[in-house]
C-alpha cells in the first residue's frame, strides 16, 4: 500500500511536481542553518579571530632543596593572545546583490536568511495546525455522522455556531487576549477557529456513506461499529480527508501570515508573516522595496500550489477506479 | 434415531401468523399481515408480489433487520426450534449470516468500492469466527470457485467486475459461512435476462450440492414459477395463494394470481392479448374492509366487502384465501 502510494506519486506528474515543491521547502527548513549565510536577526557581521598567540618567558620563582637527593622548583609561564573582532554593518535597504541574494531590510538584516529561517516556523505552524484541525474535524465528523442522534445534534450545533462567527475577527480577538506570545498559541488559535468547515463537510460524507448499501451489508454481517467506521467508511473518504488536510494546512499558513502581519503574533520570531509585518511597518510598499514583500508572498503561493497538485494523486490513491491498470 | 427423524421432518423455518409493519405518526402500516408459511430443509420458497406488498419487509423481518420504526407486532418465526421473533440482538447476531444469510438486490452498491473482493469476503469470515488470515483466504477462494469466479479476481475491486460477476460475489458472500437458509431479495432484478439465467442456474446448482434452503423474493412471477418448489403470492401484506409452484401455475385460483399469470406471455402457448389488473395496490395504512383485493377484483361478490377470507387448503399443497374457492371444489 505504501509502495503503491509512493509509485502513484512518482507516476503522476502533477503530484510529483507538488511533492518536489514541498520536499524543497522541507529541506530548506531542516537545513536552514547550513543554507542561510547570515544570522536572520542581526544587521551586522562579527568576525572574531586570533591574531597572535605569544608564549611568554619561563621564569623560576622558587627553588627548594628537600633533601640530599631531591630538589623542587616552581616556574611561571605567561601566554598572551591577541584577538581581532571585525564588525561589518550590513547595508540598509539594499537591493538584491551577490552578497545579499534577496537584499536587506531597512534595519539591515539579510532577507534571504530571513526567508530560509522563516520557512521553519511557517511550515511547522502550517503542518501542525493542519494535522490538528483535520484530526479534530475528522473525529467530530465520524462521531456525529456515524452515531447520529443526540451526539450529532450537539456536535452539529457547535459546528453551526462556530460557522456563523467570522473566523478572522475571532482569531484576532483571541490572539489579542492571549498573553503568551509564541508559536503554540498561534497553532491553537488557528486550529480552534478552522475546524467547523472541515467538520461539516466530512460529517455529511459520513452520513451519506453510512446509508450506502455496502455499509448496511457489513452491519448485517455483524461487523463491529468501530470496524465499520474505520474499514468501510473511512477509506471511502480518504481523498476528502486529505483535501481537508491540505486546505486547512494552507489556511493555517495564510492565517499565521495574517496574524503575524497584523502584529498579533510574536514579532520577534522570524517567519514569512513577520517579514511581511516588518515590510509593511517600514513602508516597503511605498519605497518600492519589492525584494522585501514579494518573496514571502510567492513562497506562500508556491506552498499552496504544491498542496493542490498533490491532491490530484490522493484522489487516485484512495479511489481504485481512477488508478491506471 | 427417532429424534433425528423428527428433526428432519420439522420444517427449517416456520412462520406463524406474523404481523410486522411500520409505526408512523398517522398509524400502523400493516406491511406483513398474518403471514404463515413453512420452509422445508433444502426447499425453495418463492415470494412474489407487486412493489409495496410487503415482501421485502417480510424478508427483513426474518433477518430481524427491520429499521427504527418497523417492528414485528406478533406471530412467531421458528427457525430450528428457536423463535427468531423473540431473540435479543446478541443472540440474533450469532444466527445472522452464520445460519441465515442474505443476497441483496443491488450488488453494485452492496460491495465496498475501495476494498478488493477478497478483502470483503475474508472480512465476512473474521466478523464471525476467529480464523487465521490464510484459512479465511482459502475459504474465500473456495466460495469464489463455487460461483465460477476465477482465482485471479481475488484482488479485483468491484468496479473491475461485471454486474453478473458482482452478483455472484454477493452470492459467494452469502455462502461463505455455510448458512442453512439464504434469503434472496430480488438478486437478479438489475441484470439482463441472459445473466439472470446463469445466476439462477448457479443458485439451483449450488442448492443441490450444498443443500441450503432459499427464500427468493421477486416481482418476476414467470421466473419464480420456473425455479421454486413452493410459491407464495403476496398482496397488500397478506399471502393470498400458496402452494406447489406447478399447481399454482397450472391452476391459479385467486383472481389476483390469475391476473398476474395473465400479465406475462407464454412462450409455448397460443398468443393472446395479455390482461392486467386494474387499479393500484391499496394504502396499507388504511387497507380496504373485507378482502383487500376486492376493489380491484373482477369476480368480487358481496361477502368480499364485509369479511376477509383466510388461507384455506383447497387441494394437496395448494391454499388460497378467496371466498370463491372456499369449498368451491365441492359445489
Amino acid at each position: 500500500m505504501l509502495k503503491d502510494t509512493f509509485s502513484l506519486f512518482i507516476e503522476n506528474r502533477k503530484a510529483l511536481f507538488g511533492l518536489m515543491i514541498l520536499v524543497f521547502f522541507s529541506g530548506v527548513a531542516i537545513f536552514a542553518p547550513l543554507i542561510a549565510p547570515y544570522d536572520p536577526k542581526t544587521n551586522k557581521v562579527d568576525v572574531l579571530r586570533i591574531v597572535e598567540e605569544e608564549m611568554g618567558r619561563t621564569t623560576t620563582v622558587e627553588r627548594e632543596q628537600i633533601d640530599e637527593f631531591t630538589e623542587r622548583r616552581v616556574y611561571t609561564q605567561s601566554i598572551a593572545t591577541t584577538y581581532e573582532r571585525v564588525t561589518t554593518k550590513l547595508p540598509l535597504n539594499a537591493r538584491p546583490s551577490r552578497q545579499h541574494l534577496l537584499g536587506t531590510t531597512k534595519a539591515g538584516q539579510d532577507l534571504f536568511s530571513q526567508m530560509v529561517y522563516g520557512t521553519r516556523i511557517t511550515l511547522a505552524v502550517g503542518l501542525v495546525t493542519g494535522l490538528f484541525t483535520t484530526i479534530l474535524a475528522l473525529t467530530l465528523a465520524l462521531l456525529a455522522g456515524y452515531f447520529g442522534g443526540v451526539v450529532d445534534d450537539i456536535i452539529s450545533l457547535f459546528t453551526n455556531v462556530f460557522l456563523v462567527i467570522p473566523s478572522l475577527p475571532l482569531m484576532i480577538v483571541i490572539a489579542a487576549y492571549i498573553t503568551v506570545r509564541g508559536v503554540i498559541p498561534i497553532v491553537l488559535i488557528l486550529g480552534l477557529t478552522s475546524w467547523p468547515w472541515s467538520t461539516r463537510i466530512l460529517r455529511s460524507q459520513v452520513v451519506s456513506l453510512r446509508n450506502r448499501d455496502f455499509v448496511r451489508v457489513s452491519r448485517i454481517l455483524g461487523e463491529r461499529p468501530l470496524y465499520i467506521l474505520f474499514r468501510e467508511i473511512l477509506p471511502n473518504m480518504i481523498s476528502l480527508v486529505m483535501a481537508s488536510f491540505f486546505t486547512s494546512t494552507m489556511a493555517a499558513i495564510m492565517g499565521e501570515a495574517t496574524l503575524e502581519f497584523l502584529g498579533l503574533g510574536n514579532v520577534s520570531i522570524v517567519s514569512w508573516g513577520t517579514i511581511l509585518y516588518w515590510a509593511q511597518n517600514s513602508g516597503a510598499l511605498l519605497s518600492g522595496a519589492w525584494w522585501w514583500f514579494l518573496p514571502p508572498g510567492i513562497c506562500i503561493a508556491l506552498i499552496g500550489t504544491s498542496f493542490a497538485l498533490m491532491n490530484f494523486a490522493i484522489d487516485e490513491i484512495s479511489n481504485p477506479k481512477l488508478r491506471k491498470r | 434415531m427417532i429424534e433425528l427423524d423428527r428433526l428432519e421432518m420439522t420444517p427449517l423455518l416456520q412462520c406463524k401468523n406474523l404481523v410486522a409493519g411500520y409505526r408512523i405518526k398517522s398509524g400502523f402500516v400493516h406491511a406483513v399481515d398474518d403471514v404463515s408459511f413453512d420452509l422445508d430443509r433444502g426447499g425453495f420458497l418463492g415470494i412474489a408480489g407487486e412493489s409495496g406488498c410487503g415482501k421485502s419487509t417480510l424478508a427483513y423481518a426474518i433477518m430481524r433487520l427491520l429499521k427504527d420504526n418497523a417492528t414485528i407486532e406478533s406471530g412467531s418465526l421458528l427457525f430450528k426450534g428457536a423463535d427468531l421473533a423473540k431473540l435479543d440482538e446478541e443472540q440474533m447476531k450469532k444466527i445472522r449470516w452464520v445460519d441465515i444469510s442474505m443476497a441483496f438486490q443491488s450488488a453494485m452498491n452492496a460491495l465496498n468500492p475501495v476494498l478488493s473482493v477478497g478483502e470483503q469476503l475474508t472480512d465476512a469470515i473474521h466478523a464471525h469466527e476467529e480464523a487465521t488470515q490464510s484459512d479465511a483466504r482459502k475459504r474465500a477462494l473456495e466460495v469464489l470457485k463455487l460461483v465460477d469466479i476465477p482465482k485471479d479476481r481475488f484482488n479485483s475491486y468491484p468496479h473491475q467486475l461485471s454486474g453478473g460477476m458482482k452478483q455472484r460475489v454477493m452470492i459467494a458472500m452469502a455462502l461463505i459461512l455455510n448458512p442453512e437458509l439464504i434469503i434472496m431479495d430480488e438478486p437478479t432484478t438489475a441484470l439482463d435476462v441472459v445473466v439472470q439465467r446463469t445466476i439462477i442456474e448457479k443458485i439451483q446448482e449450488l442448492r443441490k450440492t450444498l443443500g441450503f434452503s432459499v427464500i427468493f423474493i421477486t416481482h418476476d412471477l414467470s421466473l419464480l414459477v420456473e425455479i421454486s418448489d413452493i410459491l407464495a403470492i403476496m398482496y397488500a401484506g397478506k399471502i393470498v395463494e400458496y402452494g406447489a409452484s406447478e399447481s399454482l401455475f397450472n391452476r391459479p385460483l385467486h383472481p389476483y394470481t390469475k391476473g398476474l399469470m395473465n400479465s406475462f406471455p407464454s412462450l409455448t402457448g397460443m398468443i393472446k392479448r395479455m390482461g392486467g389488473i386494474e387499479g393500484k395496490p391499496p394504502d396499507l395504512l388504511k387497507p380496504p374492509e373485507g378482502c383487500r383485493f376486492h376493489p380491484r377484483c373482477p369476480q368480487a361478490i358481496p361477502i368480499c366487502r364485509e369479511s376477509c377470507p383466510s388461507l384455506e387448503e383447497i387441494a394437496d399443497r395448494h391454499s388460497v384465501a378467496c371466498f370463491l374457492h372456499k369449498g368451491a371444489e365441492i359445489l
